[in-house]
């Protein structure tokens, strides 16, 4: 089920209706929210729930078995359900991409082989709630939170609808607390909800949506495109793709909002940013920290040589760049952020950065221009299909204009500039909810321009949000 | 960044501020919504509204009876020049053509009006393509029919009282934030873009003229090819069936002559044998309607034979600007032999 659907709008208010009504009943709301969850999940295709309800059964007994087990057992444990858990992400994300490398690998050094390849669809979110999961078994084993002891309650931590399919990829410190005791719907979350919802269904709708047809149609058709468009398709997928995302996440949060629950934060002005680190603490920060608390510190971090350091820091963003889908430009993605977080380390940008962030604003604006730059180029590489793509819109930069290049400037700044004002505000007070706090005879305005744009510039069909393929 | 935690002043009293915006964004919609109203009323952007809504006008501001009345769909709206089909057939005339999907009933609902509030006409013109006939009922049209509120109780013996119909009628209407947001779109693309994206050509009376496009023509040809690969059979859909027959028998009641014919075609289209072996049997079925009715002449194709080539047109059975004239032509020689 898609959030930006009606069959979503008229699934949520009546499980909100209902919700309310068992308000009273914490055990009650919690069985609902179950069910809910897995008829979303499986609103179009029932059988991805077996796999939801495998991983979640493995996780939840071995979670128990792990705190009860010795410290020699623990990590047994830990160790054959990360592997199960790992094992099936790679059976239904990645094997055919690995079945398909190794026959051409193969193939070089003179093996044929028949190449094997599952005809099998990828189940939606699978990377999400298969690293959620994994992170609680972890924290278990290392003593940072107790096994659930409620299956209900365990299952609805791993399957909550606002955040099952695209996250934000919740901490068990942080959500299985909110599910185990009753939740006080406070005005104020009423407040931010309504807020983040709209704010959320406007990035998808109005910004996302929209300059989709720009970059969809230089990306989808490259070879006719050249110089200049180039640039602005990027760019316009730069927009796009955080649009997209964090519109997903906002509208997640809203509805958790709505009911009680406070997801965490996953997006916090990440292209107000002066270097890859601070980008990476802003953007999908859920993921990140993931890597960061369950790969990068364990591999070592930062606390070791100079070198490990970057190759801790590579192999994270390799990973993490494989984890975004089986093929070779995420990988190649990952490495380029790797790279860049290396290169800012060994020129010593990172503290200087940090260290001056009294410096003046030409200087700070010019240092986050050239951060978005990166990013984007970055994105390119994130957008294009293959290798040859890449090097073919690589090589077609320039500053050529094209009779689409017009259209697609006013395109790109018409969807960038309402993103634009509302984010520069709230990097000057730095507060993502300023909105929220201001006089409604302001609000109310606002809100209703957010909702009217939503009805009238949504781009027509219901489009998929970008990370529900991840 | 703060984010989270948000401490709400406790003297500002939540609740009240929650209801007060909730209020006042209803409030606020609701004055964009009227002005928008007021927008899309005479707004050439979204020509099936506007041509419904100026052809109609043009309907309620006609004084007295006219000799020659012209009713159909768009292929006519751009096809048939008023003024020279009057110079030619030295007779008055009203070209009222809308749209296709306005269907007969459009038709008949015109010719009623008419016939009760101005006068009977001498003779009418029905001017179809050949691919409404099969079409169903929507309300979408009706709704743009810019009658007094309430007119619609007017309409229930028509089978138009449902309760979804009359839902739909009224967002049509009165809620242009939702039902013509792509219109409301346009007018803001327009005020972006200084080459004005989306321009039509339309007349104060909401007759249309179009550009030759020989490539649109094609694409749009080859998709009716297809269309056609698929159905087996055709037949009247009931309600263009009906009103058909209620047209032409209001032509015996009333005694004037009905001449019923098919819009103009590109010849490409035309000469493909899957819509012949389709449209021989649209013709054959019009023949066998209209022979029942000694008041109702249907002209077949192959007498009136309005084919024109792809640079003559803007798409399969739209003619370009440059032959409305030649066309409007051709159908009074017809229509001149034709006389009953």
């Amino acid at each position: 089920m898609l959030f930006n659907s009606i069959t979503f709008v008229v699934f949520f208010l009546l499980i909100y209706v209902l919700y309310l009504f068992f308000q009273k009943d914490l055990d009650l709301q919690n069985y609902l929210l179950l069910i809910a969850s897995y008829v979303f999940y499986s609103w179009l295709n029932w059988n991805i729930l077996f796999l939801l309800l495998y991983l979640t059964v493995l996780n939840f007994l071995t979670g128990k078995l792990i705190y009860k087990a010795n410290d020699k057992n623990k990590g047994l444990i830990l160790g054959l359900s990360i592997f199960l858990s790992l094992i099936t992400l790679f059976y239904f994300k990645y094997f055919n991409f690995f079945s398909q490398n190794a026959e051409h690998l193969l193939n070089i050094f003179g093996f044929h082989i028949k190449q094997v390849i599952l005809n099998i669809a990828l189940p939606i979110g699978i990377s999400f709630y298969t690293f959620q999961k994994i992170g609680y078994t972890v924290d278990v084993y290392r003593n940072k939170i107790k096994p659930s002891s409620d299956f209900i309650q365990f299952a609805l931590f791993g399957s909550f609808f606002p955040q099952l399919v695209a996250g934000p990829i919740e901490r068990s410190s942080n959500l299985l607390p909110q599910i185990e005791k009753p939740r006080v719907i406070k005005l104020n979350y009423i407040d931010e909800g309504i807020f983040l919802i709209l704010w959320g269904y406007f990035k998808k709708l109005v910004i996302a949506d929209n300059l989709r047809f720009v970059s969809d149609q230089v990306f989808n058709d490259f070879l006719n495109y050249q110089g200049v468009d180039i640039i602005l398709a990027t760019f316009a997928f730069t927009i796009q793709i955080y649009c997209d995302f964090s519109g997903y996440t906002d509208i997640a949060r809203g509805v958790a909002k709505l009911m009680g629950f406070d997801l965490m934060l996953n997006f916090n002005l990440p292209y107000f940013v002066k270097s890859p680190s601070e980008f990476w603490s802003k953007w999908h920060i859920s993921l990140s920290t993931w890597f960061r608390d369950y790969l990068y510190i364990p591999l070592g971090g930062n606390k070791e040589s100079k070198w490990k350091t970057f190759r801790n820091l590579m192999v994270t963003m390799f990973l993490g760049g494989l984890w975004h889908g089986a093929r070779w430009n995420y990988v190649l993605w990952g490495c380029y952020h790797g790279l860049l977080l290396i290169i800012y380390r060994m020129i010593g940008k990172e503290k200087s950065v940090s260290q001056n962030s009294n410096k003046s604003t030409v200087i700070n604006i010019i240092q986050m221009l050239l951060m978005f730059i990166l990013i984007a180029f970055g994105l390119l590489i994130f957008r294009v299909e293959s290798i040859k793509q890449l090097i073919h819109m690589i090589l077609s930069i320039g500053i050529a204009f094209s009779s689409h290049s017009q259209e697609f400037l006013m395109c790109l700044i018409a969807c960038s500039l309402p993103l634009f004002v509302i984010q520069i505000i709230q990097y000057k007070k730095n507060d993502l909810m300023f909105l929220t706090k201001l006089s409604n005879v302001v609000r109310i305005p606002v809100y209703s321009i957010l909702l009217i744009s939503i009805i009238v510039f949504h781009a027509g069909e219901s489009i998929e949000f970008i990370y529900f393929k991840f | 960044m703060k984010e989270n935690k948000v401490k709400i002043n406790e003297s500002s009293k939540p609740l009240k501020r929650l209801a007060t915006l909730i209020l006042g964004i209803f409030l606020f919609i609701f004055i964009i919504n009227c002005y928008f109203i007021y927008l899309c009323n005479d707004c050439n952007i979204n020509s099936q509204s506007m041509v419904i809504k100026r052809k109609w006008r043009k309907l309620f501001n006609l004084s007295k009876p006219v000799d020659w009345v012209i009713l159909g769909d768009s292929s006519c709206t751009c096809g048939i020049d008023e003024k020279y089909f009057e110079l030619r057939m030295n007779k008055s005339a009203t070209n009222l053509c809308t749209v296709g999907n306005s269907l007969i009933l459009g038709d008949y609902l015109m010719l009623e009006y008419l016939i009760k509030n101005i006068g009977v006409p001498k003779n009418v013109l029905i001017v179809h393509v050949y691919d409404i006939w099969e079409r169903n009922f929507d309300i979408t049209c009706y709704s743009e029919i810019p009658f007094k509120y309430g007119y619609w109780n007017n309409l229930i013996p028509l089978g138009l009282s449902n309760l979804n119909n009359l839902i739909k009628l009224h967002i049509v209407q009165y809620l242009p934030i939702y039902s013509k947001n792509i219109t409301l779109r346009r007018i803001a693309e327009n005020a972006i873009y200084k080459n004005k994206k989306h321009k039509n050509i339309m007349l104060k009376d909401g007759s249309t003229r179009g550009e030759a496009n020989p490539e649109e023509v094609l694409k749009d040809a080859e998709l009716h090819i297809q269309k056609l690969r698929i159905i087996e059979n055709f037949s009247i859909s009931k309600i263009n069936r009906e009103y058909m027959e209620k047209i032409f028998q209001l032509s015996e009641k009333y005694q004037f002559k009905v001449y019923l014919i098919n819009g103009p075609m590109y010849n490409g289209l035309y000469s493909d044998s899957g819509f012949q072996n389709y449209f021989q049997q649209v013709e054959g079925e019009l023949l066998l309607v209209s022979n029942k009715y000694p008041n109702v002449k249907y002209i077949p194709s192959n007498k009136l034979k309005l084919l024109f080539d792809k640079n003559q047109m803007s798409n399969s059975d739209h003619v370009a600007k440059t032959v409305v004239k030649p066309l409007t032509r051709k159908i009074v020689q017809v229509l001149k032999k034709e006389q009953l």
